[in-house]
C-alpha cells in the first residue's frame, strides 16, 4: 500500500465511529464507503471493531434476580421517606439514608418518652433546686457579716465613737439592702 | 419494545402510575446493570447504585424530554449517579481485576465451562482499561449511546471520547487476539 494510501486508513482510523454511528456527513461518509469497498485493511477494521463490541457486549452481560429488580422498583417508586436524610445527604445511598432515618426515628421516640416521664413523675427539678441551695448559702453569709457588725457597733457606741459608728451604721444598711437579693426564703 | 409502547409507559409514570415503570425500566435492566458491576467492581455496590438510578430516574421522569432516547437518559443517570460515588470513595484505583465468579450471579454451567476463559480475557481485558477509556468503552458497549451522546454524559470533548474508543478497543483486541495466538 502506498503512503497515500496509508494515510487514508489512518484518517479512517480516526472517523470509524463516527462511521458507524451514521454521524458523518452525507458526502464524507459516501467517501468512505467508497474507500472502504476498495481497501482490505479498513473493511477488516470495521468487522474487528464491531467483532470486539459485540463479543464484549455479550461476554459482560449480567443480570440481577426477578426477585431482587422487583424489589428495587418497587422501593424506587415509593414516595420520599428520608426527607430530613435527604437533605443532609443528598449524595448519601438509600441505605445510608435509611440508616440515618432510623436512628433518628429511634432518638425522637426515646426523647419522646423522657418527656413524657418527667412530667408524669413530679420530680423536683434538679437544676432549680441547686441554685436556690446556692443561693441560700450566700444569704446565710450575708446575715452572718451583718449580725458581726451590730455587735462591733454596739462595743463602739459604748465607747462613743460616733463618727465611726455613722459609717459602720451606713456599710450595715448597704449591706442589708445586698442580702435582700439572696434572702428569698 | 416498540417506541410507541414505552412512550406510553413513560406517560403513565408521568401521571403517577407506579406499575408502569417496572416494565418500562426491565427493557434496559440487563444492560444498565452491567454497566454498573463493570464500573463498581462489585455486585453489592452495583445493586446500590441500580436502585439509586431507579430512584432518581422515577422522580425525575418528568423532567425527560423525549429530543433524547430514554435509555441515554437513564444511563447518563445511572453514570453521574456512579461518578458520584467513585468519587466519593475514591475508588478509581479500586476498579481493577475482578473475578468473574464473583460478579456472576446465576449461570448456565455448560455454558459457564465453554465460555469461561474467553469471558475472564475480556473481562480482565475491560478492567485494566484506564479509567476514562474503560468509561467510554462500558457506556458504548452497555447503554448503546452514540459517540455524541457519550461526549455530552461524560462532559469530554468528543474527539477526546472518540481517541479513548479508539485505544480501549486496540487495547481489548490485541490482548485477546494475540493471547488467542
Amino acid at each position: 500500500m502506498s503512503n497515500d494510501g496509508k494515510m487514508i486508513c489512518k484518517e479512517f482510523e480516526k472517523e470509524i465511529y463516527l462511521y458507524l454511528d451514521n454521524d458523518l456527513s452525507t458526502d464524507r461518509r459516501e467517501y468512505w464507503r467508497q474507500h472502504i469497498a476498495s481497501c482490505k485493511t479498513c473493511d477488516s477494521l470495521i468487522s474487528d471493531v464491531e467483532t470486539v463490541l459485540d463479543q464484549t457486549r455479550i461476554e459482560l452481560t449480567e443480570d440481577l434476580l426477578d426477585a431482587k429488580f422487583d424489589k428495587i422498583v418497587e422501593h424506587a417508586v415509593q414516595k420520599k421517606r428520608f426527607k430530613i436524610a435527604e437533605w443532609l445527604f443528598p449524595q448519601g445511598t438509600v441505605k445510608e439514608k435509611y440508616a440515618f432515618s432510623l436512628k433518628l426515628a429511634v432518638v425522637g421516640v426515646l426523647a419522646a418518652i423522657a418527656v413524657v416521664i418527667s412530667l408524669t413523675t413530679n420530680q423536683p427539678n434538679t437544676v432549680k433546686t441547686i441554685s436556690n441551695e446556692l443561693l441560700d448559702w450566700e444569704g446565710k453569709k450575708v446575715t452572718s457579716q451583718i449580725n458581726e457588725l451590730k455587735n462591733t457597733i454596739n462595743l463602739i457606741h459604748e465607747d462613743n465613737w460616733d463618727k465611726q459608728i455613722i459609717m459602720l451604721d451606713q456599710r450595715m444598711k448597704n449591706l442589708e439592702k445586698e442580702s435582700d437579693k439572696f434572702l428569698f426564703n | 419494545m416498540s417506541a410507541t409502547h414505552e412512550q406510553t409507559l413513560i406517560e403513565k409514570c408521568r401521571n403517577g402510575e407506579t406499575a408502569a415503570f417496572g416494565p418500562l425500566i426491565k427493557n434496559y435492566r440487563k444492560q444498565l446493570f452491567s454497566y454498573l458491576l463493570r464500573l463498581s467492581g462489585n455486585r453489592e455496590d452495583a445493586e446500590d447504585l441500580f436502585q439509586e438510578t431507579l430512584i432518581k430516574g422515577w422522580r425525575g421522569i418528568n423532567k425527560y424530554s423525549e429530543l433524547q432516547k430514554f435509555s441515554s437518559w437513564l444511563f447518563t443517570i445511572a453514570h453521574n449517579t456512579a461518578m458520584d460515588k467513585l468519587r466519593k470513595r475514591n475508588k478509581e484505583t479500586m476498579i481493577t481485576e475482578t473475578d468473574p465468579d464473583e460478579l456472576r450471579h446465576t449461570s448456565d454451567p455448560h455454558k459457564e465451562l465453554i465460555g469461561k476463559e474467553i469471558r475472564i480475557k475480556i473481562q480482565k481485558a475491560v478492567d485494566i482499561l484506564p479509567f476514562k477509556q474503560k468509561e467510554v468503552f462500558l457506556l458504548r458497549v452497555n447503554s448503546g449511546m452514540s459517540f455524541k451522546e457519550i461526549a455530552l454524559t461524560t462532559k469530554e470533548p468528543l474527539n477526546t471520547v472518540l481517541s479513548h474508543m479508539h485505544y480501549s478497543v486496540k487495547k481489548i483486541k490485541r490482548l485477546l487476539w494475540s493471547e488467542n495466538e
